[in-house]
């Protein structure tokens, strides 16, 4: 299958003084139409970092370098107004934490529509269009809701209402940063539904970052492990979670409540300096002489990618 | 006059909150009376691991506040080793907070960013004037961040420099120092990865077990519940709907609210709306099994088997 949006050796430094972060280390990732990619790794492994790259929203202080290549072009080489347009256009951004990203002064069915308005890829009947897609996603008076303000909505329902802000205007990739993150069981169940209902209605491509697991387990269709600033493991999910290949996978996934709640052992490593060879070395229970001295690389086996001098030969 | 400062030795329940209220002012000119805590009775015995449950909005972070004797219970009354602390002037309640104690949901905006981690640890035993020199205020520092398995060297930095985990073993560090009896942990691991909350709740739990203090967690993640709990509440709008052994309450649930909860693959989405009749159940207006009475009655909380007690009407005719 033809990728819709192809990552190629995305390196993402940031100059803090005489320090060089190294947040993303050489990326290499293809996200295919009609999928939702979760991405999943511990805070600071460059999750943001790389989702931040691909929208061309980073700090004046980023140095970035490789190629996503969207629809034949390269998004981060031309220049930022150009890939504005086309970002703008074809991607649509959910960001974190619902409460604070609505504009409180602004109509909710406005800001629905206001990236589709911008760069003029709606039909003629607007209004319709966002009621229907509220309808959809469970909003039981559609035609009120949109007249309203952020602050007269409750919790689900601007929940609901920056779901529908991303499907809308028919978005080619709609990309979600840590969209459960201070949300409680209820709400997070709820944002799970509404994903799955916005996936089953739209042929949107989604592009998930978490660093809940159990969240990305029931929206997602591939899994991609970050570590460090590199994938350390890409996998569909139903093979990730019957069994991971990555030691660090399955340490992630060890330490989940439902599965034991065992810690990782040490901490994660500075990007600044990160460990030589397997940057997993340090906290993990198999490495080996092989694993200090050279850096694997991210090999194919069977429909998944690993990056471990074991390969799949390890129990 | 300090009769309450006499240590309570045998004393088997250590904080008791008895038909706890407190009411916020809402609306535009602050006349009307949100209850974000609705007449909570609670008992916590010294030892006990006892975990919160319910989701956000509930009263869950009220009700820790007023265990505390941070905000003043609009009626309702807390003790704390059987001294009624909810009506104390400051200076008693200082003596009572040294051994109580608050971890905030937040590490970040927890700790004061221009001080060090090591004055931020030590401060407690400068209000409470615990200890006289430098050197043994720097022992007792070291000793606990051991504990804690934080490094001396990070004692020097400031919280910016810290990550998520290590500020979180910090803030339980500085809550720790003076030996409380009584800790509050507000969603301490809300905001941290999997693998960095299981390394904290794992080093909680064993600092439970070598000091022995009693703690209430609030938490909304079952699988968490489950792990640091020994015994059950559930929280709804402002109450206290279900309490129970962990194991027990959460393998069978009774209240309804709290089988959503548990098992949410056999119930939808739902939406609490406010309720206007004062005097129906809460929960009425999405309960799937509600009958004639709770729309007319509020129920108690009734007591099903030993230690278990349910907010609801089915359970209601059993006593």
């Amino acid at each position: 299958m033809k990728s819709i949006l192809s990552l190629q050796r995305i390196k993402t430094y940031f100059r803090l003084d005489k320090l060089l972060i190294k947040a993303v280390d050489g990326v290499d990732l293809e996200v295919y139409p009609g999928e939702a990619l979760g991405i999943v790794g511990e805070s600071g492994c460059g999750k943001s970092a790389l989702l931040l790259t691909i929208l061309r929203l980073l700090p004046h202080n980023a140095h970035f370098s490789g190629k996503a290549i969207y629809d034949g072009i390269d998004l981060l080489g031309i220049s930022e107004d150009k890939a504005r347009k086309i970002i703008g256009k074809n991607f649509a951004f959910v960001p974190q934490s619902f409460g604070a990203s609505l504009n409180p002064v602004m109509k909710i069915g406005f800001q629905i529509v206001e990236r589709s308005l911008e760069h003029s890829n709606v039909k003629k009947d607007v209004k319709r269009d966002v009621t229907d897609l509220l309808r959809k996603l469970g909003v039981e008076e559609a035609e009120k809701t949109v007249q309203r303000f952020p602050h007269q909505l409750s919790g689900g329902m601007k929940q609901r209402a920056l779901v529908a802000m991303g499907v809308f205007g028919e978005a080619k990739i709609v990309f979600l940063d840590e969209p459960t993150k201070g949300l409680d069981v209820v709400k997070k169940r709820l944002t799970m539904d509404l994903l799955r209902k916005a996936r089953e209605e739209t042929e949107t491509t989604f592009f998930v970052i978490s660093h809940d697991i159990e969240f990305i387990e029931s929206v997602a269709s591939r899994i991609c492990v970050m570590y460090c600033g590199q994938i350390v493991e890409e996998a569909p999910k139903k093979d990730f979670f019957k069994k991971p290949l990555h030691p660090y996978s399955k340490a992630l996934l060890e330490s989940l409540p439902s599965r034991g709640m065992k810690a990782i052992k040490g901490e994660a490593p500075s990007m600044v300096n990160p460990p030589s060879g397997c940057r997993f070395h340090p906290r993990c229970e198999l490495a080996e002489e092989v694993c200090i001295k050279s850096e694997p690389e991210l090999l194919r086996i069977d429909n998944r990618f690993l990056r471990c001098h074991r390969g799949d030969g390890f129990e | 006059m300090f009769k309450f400062l006499l240590p309570y030795v045998n004393l088997v329940i250590l904080v008791r909150a008895r038909g706890l209220r407190k009411a916020f002012k809402v609306g535009l000119r602050k006349n009307k009376n949100l209850y974000a805590v609705d007449g909570v009775d609670l008992e916590i015995k010294v030892g006990e691991r006892v975990c919160l449950i319910g989701e956000s909005g509930c009263g869950k972070t009220t009700l820790a506040k007023l265990l505390l004797a941070l905000i003043k219970p609009t009626r309702g009354k807390v003790f704390f080793k059987d001294v009624e602390i909810s009506n104390l002037g400051v200076k008693k309640l200082r003596e009572i907070r040294k051994e109580m104690q608050f971890i905030p949901q937040h590490p970040e905006s927890a700790l004061d960013p221009r001080w060090t981690i090591y004055d931020s640890i030590a401060e407690p035993l400068r209000i409470h004037k615990v200890i006289d020199n430098k050197k043994e205020e720097r022992e007792r520092v070291l000793a606990m961040v051991e504990l804690l398995g934080l490094k001396p060297e990070h004692l020097g930095r400031k919280p910016l420099d810290l990550s998520g985990g290590e500020l979180q073993r910090a803030i339980i560090a500085r809550a720790l120092i003076l030996e409380p009896k009584f800790i509050v942990a507000d969603e301490p691991t809300s905001m941290l990865d999997a693998s960095t909350q299981a390394k904290i709740l794992n080093l909680f739990t064993e600092l439970h077990k070598k000091l022995g203090f009693s703690y209430l967690f609030i938490t909304h993640d079952l699988g968490v519940a489950k792990f640091v709990g020994d015994s059950l509440l559930v929280m709804h709008a402002g109450r206290i709907v279900e309490a129970g052994k962990t194991e027990v309450l959460l393998r069978d649930p009774l209240h309804p609210y709290t089988s959503l909860l548990v098992f949410p693959e056999d119930q939808r989405y739902y939406e609490s709306k406010a309720l206007n009749e004062k005097n129906s159940c809460k929960f009425y207006s999405v309960c799937p099994s509600k009958r004639d009475v709770c729309s007319q009655k509020d129920p108690e909380l009734f007591e099903v088997n030993k230690g278990r007690m349910v907010r609801c009407w089915l359970y209601g005719d059993q006593v």
